[in-house]
């Protein structure tokens, strides 16, 4: 198997060929300062930008501690803003996740089931699933990889974090009911919005299952697409850039605060502090939008590190590096904790599941924004009982080497 | 086939694997002046002010030369005999060539006043001067840097962080000239200035007193006397041309698209040359670790039988000084017909130069958000037209304005 297969423009998709140009202008312009390196969760004193570079573009094989380091990034962009001359190092890296063979397990076994296509076999687990989760999704069950959508003002576009076991896409359409929206829902590992395929360096997949849920999309002809997830808002912000303004990508904080007069308001009676999502915050810039919902429901205060300087959950990365994920994640509630507050509050279904397994530990309380809105109108006469319950969907943490795929 | 490459810089580094990988078994020689391994000379202040280790300046991975089969010569090149097709190095020995590479970068600008060659005068081009920089920061004192431009600032910038008193003289009329207009120097002048960096404008070293052949004092063109321990010289870099044989003047070498020079075999890249732009019909200069090392690599390639062109038509220069992203893409000197700029903030300016519609030239300092968005707009020569004011905010998603190429950008 080849270690390192930096193949020509040929074998790229369209993603591919943009970023095999961004990388190699990136890499002659690199500097050496290190400032990326310092600046990211997962690398170590030993990695030295020399050898991360010449692995980079191939010209020497990737060393152990490399090829750890390619698999273990984040993708979080903490790098990006560090970088004294301007350059991409997670792009860097997501071409050398994109290059570097053979692929850990954890990565094949996380996406196996996300997004359509691909065979009897996947089809078959992926219906077996969504009959497994039928009880526990009640209401939401009938929306899972439904064939049809009728025309709606509003989509809810939930894809693979319908099944999350937080419950907010259920919260979030009890909030939708609430306030009488004409809305539509989409979800289902059939509709996966390819995100997760792109961070982990699987180029093709993801555009094609970008370019498959924008027609998904296109069938509802929504006004807004709202989500739950950070990086299915981004695969949503790409959609509409590269293929044309056809709808609006709405994150759950944006479309609260725009009927948050229409809820009604509980304060929290501890001071709350915000996690922002990488993608949100950090790549987007649009971290302002839940903190402006935040100050209506409590007193907020910022961690040391917040915003976009704020740190990754490592939601994609948990099952390549169990210990040092869950290690990152309790150095981040214990931030939170330091700050007094006794709420951490997230906007990401992703990060909610990532903390709040930690959270009784750590001895803070870790919700969803999502979450604050349900708790104030869940008593209100006109909301329907949405029973939510939340279970762990993190198992014990191991360390160990990195199992390559098929092993 | 023998190549020679002279100088073991950011363009030699991207030449010699591109030759290698052409020509598995032709003789590559590199000749270097200085002992060291190839490193990342723009890290140097990093590395004064003790945030990079000497091996983390390492640009190569262990090993990587003699993987190639590159034989390494250090000494001094004086000459490059073209009749006689050889490298002519200081101690008189020589090595024949088929093909040379001239990438001997630039040797910083001396002062020309009385006192300038007093032990203490610096400039910061070479790991041995940042090894001597490093130890007069460590002694403390006052530092008085000459040059208002990315290398006085950054020189500047390192008295501070070492501790050190620092007097700033600008002989200019702004700092960050030549790439930022008043405005942006304002922005800039202040950071400096909150460094606590004492700033004199319009003023230079008329004079450098010494005791025991090391500097004591500096006299300004203005006539003030300010005690030091060290002179920081950070006027930028002239091409390294003296080279006997090929090089003759100061100015930066030409070369063709190819990067040749018009003496058979002999080529050239980096800071050292000047390339020229079919578009324009003109050679153009453009210094930086990024385009030495494009340059490096088309002219490696093309020295061992390769067809490549180098065409930036857009130059890009970016860097950080006092925790102040600055980028500057294109041109935004004289070329437009139209400018838009955003109110000059404490950490955040931006101008935008049009032409036609198209924008040509954007600086940006503080927040890069964007950047890579607008600096392929200036690329690819999108038609700007009606999105100028859009351009200059950081909040709203400009991709959009890319939508043909299908390219993305999340930064
Ligand atoms: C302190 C500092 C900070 C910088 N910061 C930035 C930045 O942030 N961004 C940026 O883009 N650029 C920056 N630069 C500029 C960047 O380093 C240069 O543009 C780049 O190094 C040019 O590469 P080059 O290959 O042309 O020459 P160089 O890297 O200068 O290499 C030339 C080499 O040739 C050797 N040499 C010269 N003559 C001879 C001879 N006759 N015989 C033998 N050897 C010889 C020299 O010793 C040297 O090693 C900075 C430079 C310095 C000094
Ligand atoms: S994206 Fe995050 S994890 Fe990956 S290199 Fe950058 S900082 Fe490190
Ligand atoms: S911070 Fe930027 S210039 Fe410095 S080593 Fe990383 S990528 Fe290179």
């Amino acid at each position: 198997m080849p270690t390192h297969t930096n193949g020509g423009p040929g074998a790229l998709n369209s993603i591919g060929v943009g970023l095999k140009r961004k990388v190699e202008a990136d890499l002659a312009a690199c500097i050496g300062c290190h400032e990326c390196l310092q600046a990211c969760p997962v690398a170590g004193p030993e990695l030295r930008i020399a050898d991360l570079n010449a692995a980079t573009v191939g010209i020497i094989p990737p060393s152990d501690v490399i090829r750890r380091f390619v698999w273990e990034c984040f993708q979080c962009g903490r790098c990006v803003p560090a970088c004294p001359v301007g350059l991409e190092r997670d792009a860097m890296v997501l071409w050398q996740k994109s290059n570097l063979y053979p692929r850990p397990k954890a990565y094949a076994d996380q996406l196996r089931l996300m997004g359509g296509g691909g065979g009897v076999a996947r089809r078959a687990e992926q219906s077996l699933l969504n009959l497994q989760a039928r009880p526990r999704l009640k209401g939401l069950a009938q929306h899972v990889d439904k064939r049809t959508l009728r025309a709606a003002d509003t989509l809810f576009f939930f894809g693979c974090n319908i099944f999350s076991e937080t419950g907010t896409a259920a919260k979030v359409l009890a909030l939708a009911d609430y306030l009488g929206c004409n809305y539509e829902v989409l979800g289902g590992m059939r509709s996966c919005c390819g995100w997760p395929h792109l961070l982990s360096g699987d180029l093709a997949r993801s555009e094609e299952l970008m370019d498959h849920l924008f027609g998904r999309i296109q069938a509802a002809a929504p006004r807004e697409v709202v989500t739950i997830g950070a990086e299915c808002y981004t695969a949503l912000k790409r959609l509409v850039a590269v293929k044309g303004e056809a709808f609006m990508p709405v994150t759950t904080a944006s479309w609260i605060r725009r009927n948050l007069h229409r809820f009604p308001i509980k304060q929290v009676a501890d001071p709350l502090t915000f996690h922002d999502a990488c993608h949100i915050s950090r790549k987007l810039d649009e971290g302002e939008e839940a903190r402006r919902i935040l100050r209506q429901f409590g007193y907020l205060i910022e961690m040391p590190q917040s915003g976009g300087n704020g740190v990754c959950c490592g939601y994609h990365q948990f099952e390549v590096n169990p210990a040092q994920v869950v290690h990152l994640r309790k150095k981040r509630l214990a931030m939170a904790r330091q700050t007094g507050a006794g709420t951490m509050v997230v906007e990401c279904v992703r990060c909610l599941e990532a903390f709040a397994p930690l959270a009784d530990e750590a001895g803070v309380r870790v919700v969803d924004l999502v979450d604050l809105v349900h708790d104030a109108v869940k008593d209100d006469s006109r909301m329907k009982p949405q029973p939510v319950h939340f279970t762990s969907p993190i198992t014990q943490g191991r360390k160990g080497p990195i199992p390559a795929e098929g092993a | 086939m023998r190549y020679c490459v002279v100088g073991l810089g950011a363009a030699a580094a991207q030449a010699i694997p591109a030759i290698r990988s052409r020509d598995p078994e032709g003789e590559i020689t590199v000749f270097s002046e200085e002992p060291w391994p190839f490193y990342f000379r723009a890290s140097l202040p990093q590395y004064v002010m003790g945030k990079l280790s000497r091996e983390q300046l390492w640009g190569f991975p262990d090993g990587y030369l003699e993987s190639l089969n590159v034989r390494r010569v250090t000494g001094r090149v004086v000459a490059v005999d073209k009749e006689a097709r050889q490298v002519v190095t200081e101690d008189g020995s020589t090595v024949p060539y088929d093909r040379v590479l001239l990438g001997t970068g630039t040797s910083p600008i001396k002062l020309a006043c009385p006192g300038a060659d007093l032990g203490g005068v610096l400039a910061l081009g070479r790991m041995g001067e940042a090894d001597v920089l490093k130890g007069y920061c460590r002694a403390g004192g006052r530092a008085v840097v000459v040059g208002g431009g990315l290398p006085g600032l950054t020189l500047a910038r390192m008295a501070r962080a070492m501790g050190m008193a620092c007097t700033l003289l600008v002989p200019e009329d702004r700092v960050g000239a030549p790439w930022l207009d008043a405005r942006g120097s304002q922005v800039l002048y202040r950071r400096v200035a909150d460094d606590g960096v004492e700033i004199r404008m319009g003023e230079g070293v008329a004079a450098i007193e010494g005791g025991q052949g090391k500097v004591a004092a500096v006299t300004t063109t203005h006539g003030k006397g300010i005690a030091c321990s060290w002179v920081g010289v950070g006027l930028g870099g002239m091409p390294r041309t003296a080279l006997a044989g090929v090089m003759t003047d100061d100015k930066p070498l030409k070369v063709n698209e190819r990067m040749a020079t018009d003496v058979a075999g002999v080529f050239a890249a980096g800071d050292v040359c000047c390339v020229w732009d079919g578009d324009a019909g003109t050679h153009r200069y453009t210094p930086g670790w990024q385009a030495a090392s494009l340059q490096g690599r088309v002219a490696g390639a093309n020295m061992a039988g390769g067809r490549e062109r180098f065409r930036m038509r857009h130059s890009f220069l970016a860097a950080t000084l006092y925790d102040l992203p600055l980028t500057f893409i294109g041109r935004a000197d004289s070329a437009g017909d139209a400018e838009v700029c955003s109110p000059p903030q404490a950490d955040a300016y931006r101008r935008l130069v049009f032409k036609d519609g198209r924008l040509v030239g954007a600086v940006i300092l503080g927040d890069r958000r964007h950047a890579n968005v607008i600096r392929r707009v200036i690329e690819l020569g999108v038609n700007a037209r009606g999105h100028e004011l859009q351009l200059l905010r950081t909040d709203i998603d400009l991709n959009h304005l890319l939508r043909p190429t299908g390219e993305y950008h999340l930064y």
